[in-house]
C-alpha cells in the first residue's frame, strides 16, 4: 500500500496520523527523501461485529513527486515503486495506492492522481487539508469528484485527524481480498492535445475542478501582499538576514541560563562522585566488586543508548573493561570518573541548549512556509558561485549539524548542486565548534563580551566565505556547470505546528545525547587512559607535585603521540598538549575541550584548588617561560576549528550521500589543508606581529 | 510580400499581468520540471513579481522561476 502525492500535501503528515508515527514533516516541498514503511492495522468500522475483521498491511510512505515522469533520484524512486519495478525492496507492485491530494489547490494535485489512476492499480484518493480548505472557504462536492474520478474520493485532515477512520476503511474494503475495484483506464491525450500530455490531464483536471469545488472568494486569508515583500529583491534579502539574525541572537540569549546550569550540575555531580569515594583505600575484597560493578553499569546505560546488543564480543569487552576497572588503585579510579568520564560528557552536553534551540527555530520556520521564500531570495546570490537557491535550506540546517544538512540537500533535484552542496555543507559553523569558539573567545577577550561577540561572528562569517568559496572553486575546475535554474513551487503560508517542532527537537536532542553517552563517553575513557598510562618509574623524584604531573603525562602515550606530531603543528603555534587535542578531535570537533580538560587537569593535579578550565589554560607557559595561549595561538587554532574537517559521522553520511568514499576523502583533504594553510597564514602574521 | 512574424514575447521580457503560454522550449528535464508544474503550452498563468527570480502563479499554486529558465517560455498576452 503506498502514499502518492505531489511534494507538501501532507503525506507523511496522513502517514503519521494513521501508523501513529513521528517522521519529519515541513511546508517545504521535498521533506520525505527515504521510503518509510509502517504496518498499519486496518479494520471495517461497520456496526455489524462479524465485519470487524481487521488485517495488517505495509503502508509506505514515497518521497512527493510532481508526475511519473521523473526529475530527481528521488521521484525516480517514487515513480519506481508506483510501477512496480523496485520489487528487492517492496515486493511485486503495491496492492493499492492512496493518492494524497491538497485541497487548497485540487487542480495541481489532481494531475499526479490522473496519471496514477492509469497504473490500473485500486486507488483511494484522500483530499487532505481540509480544515485549511474550509478555512479558506472552498468548498468540495465529493460525489461529484467520486464519479469523475472512477475511485473513492474521502476527505481528511492529518493534522487535525479527522476522517482517518474512513480512510482506513476505505483502504480496507480495497484491499480485502477477492474483490477487484475496476481501475478507469483514461486517455492520456484528449482532443485538442498539442503534443504536451500535461496540457491535456491540467485541462482535465481543471474540468473536474470545476463541476465539484466552489470557492467563496470572500473567505480565507490572503497574504499576497506578505508575499511580494518577502520575495522582493531588495526587501526580501533585508527580511531574510534579520530573520536569521534573530535566531542567532535567540539562541544566544535563551541558551544562557540552562547552559550554566547544566555546568552547575555536572560540578556538583562530580563533588558528589568525590564524596562517595572513599578516601583511604579499602580492602581489595570489599573495592574490586564495588568499581568492577560500577564499570557494568556504565557499560549496561552506554549499550542500552546506543541500542548495542550483548553479543559475545560486545560481553567480553564490557567484562574485560571493568575488571581492568576494579583493579585501578583508588586515586586512579577517581581521576578516571571524575576527570574522564564527567568531565568528558560534561563538555559536551553543554551544548544541549544551543541545539535545541536552533531546530525548534528552524522546524518552525520551515513549518510555516517561509523556506521557500528563503531560498527563492537566496538563489539570485547562490547562483554566481554554482549553488542553487535550494541550498539555502541545507547550510541553515548545517549551522546545527553538518548531518541533518547533507539529508537536508536531497531536496536539492540535480545531482551536480548536490554534491557541490554536500562538500561544502561542512564548512558551516556546526554546534559542535561552539564548544571550541566559547572556549578561545574566553582565552583571549574573556575581559569584553563586545570583542568576544565580534569573534564569533568572524568565526561564523569565515565559515560561510569558505563554503561559497569553494563552491565557486569547485565550479570552475572539479564539478564543472552552472547550477540547474530554479523552479521551486512556494508554498502557502501555514501555521506552524508547535507540536511537530517540540517532536522534532526532541528527536534531536535524543540523538546528540545518545552520542554524548556512547562514542564521546568511549573517547574521553580513552583519552583519559591514554594521558595516565604508563605511569613514571617511582624511583625518579621531582622537585614540585605540579613537575611531576607534567612529566607523567609527557610520558604518557597520549604524551609521546602529541610529541611525535609536534613538528607539524608547530607552525601553526600549536604545543603537543593543544595536539593531543588536535589528534583526538577529528573523531569529533567538540573532544577537543574535554581533552583539553584533561590533558591540562591532569597536569595541574595538586594544586591547592581547582580552576576553571580557562583559568588553568591561560597559566600554561611554554619552556621558554612564554604564555602558551597567545593571541596568534588562539586565533590559529580558532582559524583551524572553523576549516579543518574532523568530524567522522559526517564523513560516514557524504559517503553514503554520494555512493562512494572518492567524495569524502575529497572533502577531508580539501577542508585540512584549507584548514591548515589558513591557520598557518594567520598564525605567522600576527606573530610577525607581535602577538605570539 | 514576406510575411514578418512578430517575435514572440517571452515570460522573461513580460511586464506582471496575465498571459497564455504559446509554447516551452526548454528542453529535457527542464522542460520535464516545468510542464509538470502546469507551465505547458495553452495554460493560463499570472506573473506576479518580476525579476530573477520571479514569481508566477498558475492556477491556486505560486512558483518561483529562473530568468533563465523563463526566457524558455513563450506567451501571449491575455485581455482580461
Ligand atoms: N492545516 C493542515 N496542515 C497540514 C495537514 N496535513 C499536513 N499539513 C502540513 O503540511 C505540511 C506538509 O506536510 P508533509 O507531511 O511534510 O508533506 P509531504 O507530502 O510528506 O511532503 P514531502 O515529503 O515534501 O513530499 C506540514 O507543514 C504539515 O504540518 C492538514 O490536514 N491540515
Ligand atoms: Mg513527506
Amino acid at each position: 500500500m503506498l502514499l502518492v502525492g505531489n511534494p507538501n500535501v501532507g503525506k507523511t503528515s496522513l502517514f503519521n496520523a494513521l501508523a501513529g508515527m513521528r517522521a519529519k514533516t515541513a511546508n517545504y516541498p521535498g521533506i520525505t527523501v527515504d521510503l518509510r514503511k509502517a504496518a498499519l492495522k486496518v479494520a471495517s468500522v461497520d456496526n455489524d461485529p462479524r465485519c470487524q475483521a481487521s488485517t495488517q498491511i505495509e503502508l509506505v510512505d514515497l518521497p512527493g513527486l510532481y508526475s511519473m515522469e521523473p526529475a530527481s533520484p528521488e521521484e525516480e524512486v517514487a515513480a519506481r515503486c508506483i510501477r512496480g519495478e523496485l520489487s528487492d525492496q517492496l515486493g511485486d507492485r503495491p496492492s493499492a495506492v492512496v493518492v494524497v491530494v491538497d485541497a487548497t489547490n485540487v487542480a495541481r494535485t489532481l494531475v499526479l492522481a490522473s496519471e496514477v489512476l492509469e497504473q490500473n492499480l485500486p486507488t483511494i484518493v484522500a483530499v487532505n487539508l481540509i480544515d485549511a480548505a474550509d478555512a479558506a472557504g472552498t468548498k468540495i462536492e465529493f460525489d461529484d469528484l467520486r464519479r469523475q474520478l472512477g475511485c473513492p474520493v474521502i476527505p481528511v485532515s492529518a493534522r487535525k485527524g479527522r476522517g482517518l477512520a474512513e480512510l482506513r476503511e476505505a483502504i480496507y474494503t480495497l484491499t480485502k481480498p477477492a474483490e477487484s475495484v475496476l481501475p478507469i483506464a483514461r486517455q492520456s491525450c484528449v482532443a485538442g492535445c498539442t503534443g504536451c500530455p500535461y496540457a491535456a490531464r491540467y485541462d482535465w483536471a481543471d474540468g473536474v475542478v470545476k463541476s465539484s469545488v466552489q470557492q467563496d472568494p470572500r473567505k480565507g486569508v490572503k497574504l499576497e501582499w506578505l508575499d511580494k515583500l518577502l520575495t522582493s529583491k531588495g526587501f526580501g534579502l533585508i527580511a531574510l538576514l534579520s530573520v536569521m539574525l534573530a535566531v542567532f541572537f535567540l539562541i544566544f540569549s535563551l541558551a544562557d541560563i540552562p547552559m550554566s546550569a547544566i555546568e552547575d550540575g555536572f560540578g556538583w555531580i562530580g563533588g558528589v562522585v568525590d564524596d562517595l569515594l572513599p578516601t583511604e583505600p579499602l580492602s581489595a575484597a570489599l573495592w574490586f566488586p564495588i568499581a568492577t560493578g560500577i564499570s557494568l553499569a556504565v557499560f549496561a546505560g552506554a549499550y542500552w543508548l546506543n541500542g548495542t546488543r550483548w553479543t559475545r564480543v560486545s560481553t567480553l569487552i564490557a567484562v574485560v573493561v571493568s575488571v581492568l576497572v576494579g583493579c585501578l588503585p583508588l586515586d586512579d579510579f577517581r581521576s578516571l570518573a571524575i576527570d574522564g568520564v564527567v568531565g568528558g560528557i560534561a563538555g559536551v552536553v553543554v551544548f544541549l541548549p544551543q541545539i535545541c534551540i536552533l531546530f525548534f527555530f528552524i522546524t518552525l520556520l520551515e513549518d510555516s512556509g517561509y523556506m521557500a521564500r528563503g531560498a527563492f531570495v537566496m538563489e539570485r546570490i547562490m547562483r554566481r558561485v554554482g549553488l542553487p537557491g535550494k541550498a539555502f535550506v541545507p547550510m541553515l540546517s548545517a549551522h546545527a549539524c553538518a548531518i541533518p544538512g547533507i539529508m537536508a540537500a536531497r531536496t536539492i533535484e540535480t545531482w551536480r548542486d548536490r554534491l557541490v552542496t554536500i562538500l561544502v555543507l561542512p564548512l558551516l559553523t556546526c554546534s559542535a565548534r561552539l564548544p571550541v569558539y566559547v572556549m578561545v573567545a574566553a582565552l583571549l577577550f574573556g575581559d569584553s563580551p563586545w570583542k568576544a561577540s565580534v569573534m564569533f561572528a568572524a568565526a561564523y562569517i569565515l565559515g560561510l566565505v569558505a563554503a561559497l568559496g569553494t563552491a565557486f572553486v569547485l565550479k570552475k575546475t572539479v564539478i564543472p556547470g552552472e547550477a540547474a535554474p530554479l523552479v521551486l513551487e512556494l508554498p502557502r503560508y501555514r501555521l506552524p505546528s508547535l507540536r511537530n517542532a517540540w517532536f522534532t527537537t526532541l528527536d534531536r536532542a535524543t540523538v546528540f545525547l545518545r552520542q554524548a553517552g556512547t562514542t564521546i563517553l568511549l573517547i574521553s575513557v580513552v583519552l583519559w587512559a591514554s594521558a595516565t598510562y604508563p605511569k613514571l618509574p617511582t624511583d625518579v623524584s621531582y622537585p614540585t607535585e605540579r613537575e611531576h604531573a607534567q612529566a607523567a603525562l609527557a610520558n604518557s602515550f597520549a604524551g609521546k603521540a602529541g610529541r611525535l606530531v609536534e613538528p607539524i603543528f608547530a607552525p601553526l603555534g600549536f604545543d603537543w598538549k593543544i595536539d593531543v587535542g588536535i589528534i583526538t578531535s577529528f573523531a569529533a570537533r567538540e573532544v577537543l575541550v574535554s581533552t583539553l580538560s584533561i590533558v591540562y587537569g591532569l597536569g595541574e593535579d595538586g594544586s591547592e584548588e581547582p580552576l576553571g578550565l580557562v583559568e588553568t589554560l591561560r597559566r600554561q607557559t611554554r619552556p621558554d617561560g612564554s604564555l602558551v595561549f597567545s593571541t596568534a595561538t588562539g586565533l590559529s587554532l580558532l582559524v583551524f576549528f572553523v576549516l579543518a574537517m574532523q568530524c567522522l559521522p559526517t564523513q560516514v553520511v557524504t559517503k553514503r550521500e554520494t555512493g562512494s568514499w572518492k567524495w569524502a576523502v575529497f572533502q577531508f583533504i580539501y577542508m585540512t589543508a584549507l584548514a591548515y594553510l589558513t591557520a598557518l597564514i594567520v598564525y605567522q602574521s600576527l606573530a610577525a606581529a607581535g602577538y605570539a | 510580400m514576406p510575411m514578418v512574424q512578430a517575435p514572440s514575447l517571452t515570460l522573461a521580457d513580460a511586464n506582471a499581468g496575465r498571459f497564455r503560454c504559446e509554447q516551452v522550449l526548454a528542453a529535457g528535464l527542464d522542460a520535464v520540471r516545468l510542464k509538470r508544474l502546469g507551465i505547458c503550452a495553452g495554460r493560463e498563468l499570472e506573473l506576479i513579481g518580476r525579476g530573477d527570480p520571479m514569481v508566477v502563479r498558475i492556477g491556486e499554486s505560486r512558483i518561483g522561476l529562473s530568468r533563465q529558465l523563463a526566457s524558455l517560455v513563450t506567451v501571449e498576452i491575455q485581455v482580461p
